[in-house]
């Protein structure tokens, strides 16, 4: 009686632990998710530097000096000290462009190899170096960085991927000549620790987002004002969190809206993970924490918080729901393309196909 | 699904990995739930592990959420050019003057958010301090002389022995002082021979009376005594000037 029940609990286990070997060996997850979180995440770098550029000597450079009795650093050390101690108008203004131009080539996927750990060291030197306007956006940006140094970041939608692409159909340049060529063993190996360590960047940032929704959530249930559900109404009333005032003061007039959203800020966040379980909650969870953010940001004027976070969010969705929406949205542009040309003549239509 | 074969090393470094990512994770969430025995047992060893890079913290408008405005005021002493008689400005709000950058922006810089920081700041250390310390930080010092060492009297105040509040005080009151130098150059000219900054704490009214608010909004204010200028020898004070006049605009 008990024997068979054991050897089926035990085969039940070897199964699991088979799939998950599968999972973390058979291929690279989360592909288009990862390339997705690369390109919100340098759009948004961009975005913060153009948004700060005209007040970048008093945030950053020798404008700023007064600040300089605090601990300037945050306790990173060396390489994490470019922008340590401020500097004059022209050296803030290059290291500023130097920054600038790795968020641009991290958001076409240019190198990411590279890229993406010299703009971990440039952006955490940056924001660190001012103690008294951070917020946890930095935070979320950083760790959720540190994580993705280790991902395949240029899978997809990249200048990376193109090349090799090109460079695999015969038709791209090398700038220098190929590599030491390894065994066909050990660079089978070597690809295979790719995989293995890409997906293990990518449950990083998964349970690294889990931790941040249900934490927050942890949080809020022990405060009075979520509780009888008022609370979204009081930051909206504060100078630096009303950048529509109107818009604030429609919102908060509205008592049933008011619960509502103050409820469903605490359940959303609390109730993430297990969302995430089953495909129809799973949607409901992603739409509703992107409705969450998408109200911080432009209610509450926070948009980098938000577009940092929702950045992560993407990682949840499926490679074959990205494939299934990116193909439908080529076949709609080849459609239009075909309509608005006229048909082609028969004779001039290429051979190669 | 297609099924690969691993090789036997691969499956044993998959499997240490597994090992090396779950205790990240169980460290990560201990250091960011709420205060539970078990955090509290290991809370050196969390933070030594989690500072810098990990360091988080997702208790953001909770328990409760931000519900008062926190404003930096300063104003200044300065010396009339012709006559060489000292006049007291009013009190300026630079904090007013930086939240112009979050009207009516859809992506608010930085510099929205410099002075009341500032306040938390100054405020937090104020807090630490005994009655007779911060009777201490209220009195005038209009002489470098006088003022720098306030960090002894401090440590006299609470029977010679240094501490972190102390550092945090002294260190809070020389940043806010550079500030303020800082505005009042820029403000008011050379010819200012001392600061004075003040924290000021306004409650948005509670959701009860949001209808009928109080008539006059009861702030709070917190005033330290006068300061003497204070420049760093880096400090790049045309730069300063302008952001403010373009906050003023």
């Amino acid at each position: 009686m008990i024997g068979p029940a054991v050897d089926r609990a035990l085969d039940a286990a070897a199964g699991q632990v088979a799939r998950g070997e599968e999972w973390l060996l058979g291929a690279k997850r989360a592909t288009y998710g990862v390339a997705a979180v690369r390109v919100i995440f340098g759009l948004a770098a961009v975005w913060f530097l153009l948004a700060n550029w005209s007040n970048r000597h008093y945030l950053w450079g020798d404008a700023g000096q007064w600040m300089s009795p605090l601990a300037r650093n945050g306790g990173f050390g060396w390489p994490f000290t470019l922008f340590d101690g401020g500097g004059s108008q022209i050296e803030v203004t290059l290291k500023l462009l130097l920054v600038l131009a790795l968020a641009v080539a991290l958001t076409l996927g240019w190198r990411t190899r590279v890229v993406a750990p010299l703009l971990l060291v440039c952006w955490v030197s940056l924001i660190e170096s001012n103690p008294l306007y951070g917020d946890q956006s930095d935070n979320i940006f950083r760790i959720l960085l540190i994580y993705l140094c280790f991902a395949d970041l240029s899978g997809r939608w990249s200048l990376d991927a193109r090349r090799r692409a090109r460079r695999a159909a015969g038709t791209g340049r090398r700038l220098l000549p190929s590599s030491v060529a390894l065994p066909a063993r050990a660079q089978r190996n070597v690809g295979l620790f790719g995989t293995l360590v890409h997906n293990f960047a990518v449950l990083a940032v998964a349970a690294q987002i889990c931790i941040i929704y249900v934490a927050s959530a942890l949080y809020k249930v022990q405060g009075e004002y979520w509780q009888d559900g008022t609370a979204v109404y009081y930051p909206m009333q504060v100078g630096q969190y009303r950048p529509w005032p109107w818009l604030n003061d429609l919102l908060s007039a509205n008592p049933f809206g008011v619960l509502v959203v103050s409820y469903f800020s605490v359940f959303i966040q609390l109730f993430f993970p297990l969302m995430l379980l089953r495909r129809s909650t799973r949607v409901v969870a992603l739409l509703g924490v992107i409705a969450m953010h998408m109200g911080i940001a432009v209610i509450m004027g926070l948009p980098f918080f938000s577009l940092f976070i929702m950045a992560g969010d993407q990682i949840f969705i499926r490679d074959s729901t990205y494939a299934a929406v990116a193909g439908r949205f080529r076949t709609w542009r080849d459609d239009r393309r075909r309509r608005r040309r006229p048909a082609p003549v028969p004779d001039k239509v290429p051979a190669l196909q | 699904m297609s099924r690969v074969n691993p090789p036997p090393i691969a499956k044993g470094v998959a499997f240490f990995l597994v090992g090396v990512v779950a205790i990240h994770v169980a460290v990560t969430f201990l250091w960011n739930a709420p205060d539970n025995p078990i955090k509290e047992s290991v809370s050196g060893e969390v933070s030594g592990y989690m500072r810098p890079f990990f360091q988080q913290n997702w208790s953001l408008f909770a328990p409760n959420p931000v519900n008062a405005e926190d404003e930096l005021l300063v104003r200044a002493q300065v010396t009339d050019p012709q006559t060489g008689e000292v006049r007291t400005t009013d009190w300026e709000r630079p904090t007013l003057m930086e939240w112009t950058l979050v009207h009516h922006g859809p992506a608010p810089s930085r510099a929205s958010r410099i002075t009341s920081n500032l306040h938390r700041r100054v405020n937090s250390a104020w807090n630490d301090l005994s009655d007779q310390q911060q009777e201490i930080m209220a009195a005038d010092y209009l002489d470098m002389e006088d003022w720098e060492p306030l960090a002894d009297d401090l440590v006299d105040a609470q029977g010679g022995e240094t501490s972190s509040r102390v550092a945090n005080m002294v260190r809070a009151d020389r940043v806010a002082t550079g500030y303020a130098t800082q505005f009042a150059r820029a403000r008011w000219g050379e010819d200012v021979v001392a600061v004075q900054f003040q924290l000021r704490r306004t409650p948005v009214p509670r959701w009860d009376e949001r209808h009928d608010p109080p008539e006059n909004p009861s702030f709070t204010t917190r005033e330290f005594g006068w300061r003497p200028v204070l420049v760093d020898e880096h400090q790049d004070e045309d730069a300063f000037a302008d952001v403010l006049q373009g906050l003023d605009s």
